[in-house]
């Protein structure tokens, strides 16, 4: 570490690239199986399709906060004694999700040992700086079915119950049995990729990313924003279900089940990308009347 | 420590945990051994006092919902039986060779709601035969509060029955860290019957009965008792 610190810049980064070939390396071996596995199954999957986005998303906020995370960690101590421990965990984890096929363990492994490297390499306040790009890929790993299934289907009837209540209210013939609905002639069955837990949770990405893009001071804003984005994307499943139907109906079901299906997706995260900023600048508006109220009676 | 020799130990540790994971992945099907299992030749016509009743219903079939149960299924057993009293008992057993995570048995309490059925109740029990006991869900089911449907079932990992759930998962890595893939089976019973205890009796007397039918090692497999 103090050779690197001590180096001047232009000597120092090929330096440092080299220092950390062995750990790049590393990483190739363990992961790159797993990634072939997963875009060969699960990636490949409607439900599982944001994988890959996740995946990218953190790597560009890793990149993007690497500057960040050099200047904050310059001259620091590492931490070994949390580092190693963390580093084992993970390859346990790793071994165990890789061989017994659990991708919870095999995939969450990346999460410890990238934690791991931070921390032997840089030490924590490099860490403090990346937790949000290694946090956000909690969102990447595969939860298993069990959990999944168990969670989904109470979301996909509320949401069934939701749209079918606002289409019958608004005088379309529609019944609903679990959760296939039935509009005229057509029947449309709920399906996980449609109002899943994997959609709540690609939108809660969504919103966390936006929060941390758009960096609020306000910490009131951000916790109430990062509770809201559950029952926005709720909101935005029961539009989305309704958009289908409606165009189902109206334009028969090879419409609905063909390229209009997949524009009705376009049509979730839009309306969950503008509900969400929507949300937001209220939420602005509410802190600021707060602030300016706190601030009225000083100046009277 | 410097950080050459620290990254280059990092690098082995890494290395390391590749080739163990590599080396304690299961290759061995368990359904490759032994005898294979036919559902439909295994389970008899008639037994007991119980006797198979021709299903002529007609049957409506969802291409897509088709296309998952061949994925996951190796084999699918459906059949009604009745007794001499005309009571009716539906016997569903669904069996596949490989039951890892992407592909595995889907449990009747998420199976049932998607079809419009509400599941009432759930409990975890156990069925007490004359030979042993099984670890099974009893749940009671109805559609839209008109008929209610009692389910008795359990999952077979290999030789283990289960639940469901987190037990599933050990009973895979018992097998998975020998070096085995297990297989697994879904057997499932149940009636229309408006007397949840009276249908959970017949249950069990309908399961004691196939059980006492069939050959100790094919009760192994689908009782694990």
């Amino acid at each position: 570490m103090e050779i690197n610190s001590r180096t001047s810049q232009p000597k120092g980064w090929p330096n440092q690239l080299l220092v950390w070939l062995p750990i790049i390396a590393g990483l190739i071996v363990l992961y790159l199986p797993s990634l072939v596995d997963l875009f060969r199954g699960i990636w490949s999957t409607d439900q599982q399709a944001h994988g890959p986005i996740v995946l990218a998303i953190s790597c560009w906020l890793i990149y993007r906060k690497w500057p960040e995370m050099q200047r904050a960690s310059e001259g620091q101590t590492t931490s070994p004694a949390a580092g190693w421990p963390i580093f084992i965990i993970g390859l346990l984890l790793y071994v165990i999700g890789r061989s017994q096929d659990i991708l919870l363990f095999e995939i969450g492994s990346v999460i410890w040992i990238l934690a791991a490297f931070i921390l032997l390499m840089r030490g924590s306040a490099a860490l403090k700086e990346q937790w949000f790009p290694l946090f956000f890929m909690l969102f990447m790993i595969p939860l298993p079915n069990a959990i999944v299934d168990a969670l989904t289907m109470p979301m996909k009837m509320a949401v069934s119950y939701v749209a079918e209540s606002i289409l019958f209210w608004a005088n379309y013939p529609m019944a609903r049995t679990g959760v296939i609905l039935q509009i005229g002639q057509y029947k449309l069955l709920v399906a996980d990729a449609c109002a899943g837990l994997h959609t709540l949770f690609t939108l809660e990405a969504l919103g966390l990313l936006y929060l941390n893009l758009v960096r609020h001071d306000s910490l009131f804003r951000n916790v109430a924003l990062a509770i809201l984005i559950i029952p926005i994307s709720f909101t935005a499943n029961v539009i989305r279900v309704m958009v289908l139907t409606l165009i189902t109906y109206h334009y028969g079901d090879e419409a609905g089940q063909g390229f209009l299906h997949g524009f009705a997706g376009m049509v979730l995260f839009l309306s969950a990308l503008l509900l969400i900023i929507g949300v937001d600048s209220l939420l602005h508006l509410a802190v600021r009347l707060k602030r300016d109220r706190a601030t009225l009676p000083s100046r009277a | 420590m410097n950080p050459w020799l620290r990254n280059v130990v990092l690098l082995i540790l890494m290395l390391a945990a590749s080739g163990f994971a590599l080396a304690l992945r299961p290759t061995q099907k368990i359904a490759d051994e032994g005898p294979a299992l036919n559902l439909e030749a295994m389970i008899p016509h008639t037994f007991g006092e119980w006797r198979e009743e021709e299903q002529n219903r007609l049957q409506i079939v969802d291409p897509q919902q088709q296309q998952t149960i061949d994925r996951i299924y190796t084999q699918i057993l459906n059949r009604t039986y009745v007794n001499a009293a005309g009571y009716r008992i539906m016997l569903a057993i669904a069996y596949g060779d490989d039951q890892r995570d992407a592909m595995q048995a889907h449990y009747p309490e998420v199976c049932y709601p998607a079809q419009g059925f509400e599941v009432l109740s759930r409990k975890s029990g156990s069925i007490e035969t004359p030979i042993g006991n099984i670890p099974a869900m009893r749940l009671v089911t109805s559609l839209q509060n008109r008929r209610l449907e009692p389910v008795t079932y359990w999952v077979m990992i290999g030789d283990v029955a289960i639940t469901g759930g987190l037990y599933k998962k050990l009973a895979e890595m018992r097998y998975g860290l020998k070096g085995f893939i297990p297989d697994g089976l879904l057997f499932r019973v149940s009636s229309i019957d408006d007397d949840n205890e009276h249908a959970f009796q017949m249950h069990r007397l309908f399961i004691t009965n196939i059980l006492s039918s069939v050959s100790p090692q094919e009760r192994k497999r689908i009782s694990g008792i």
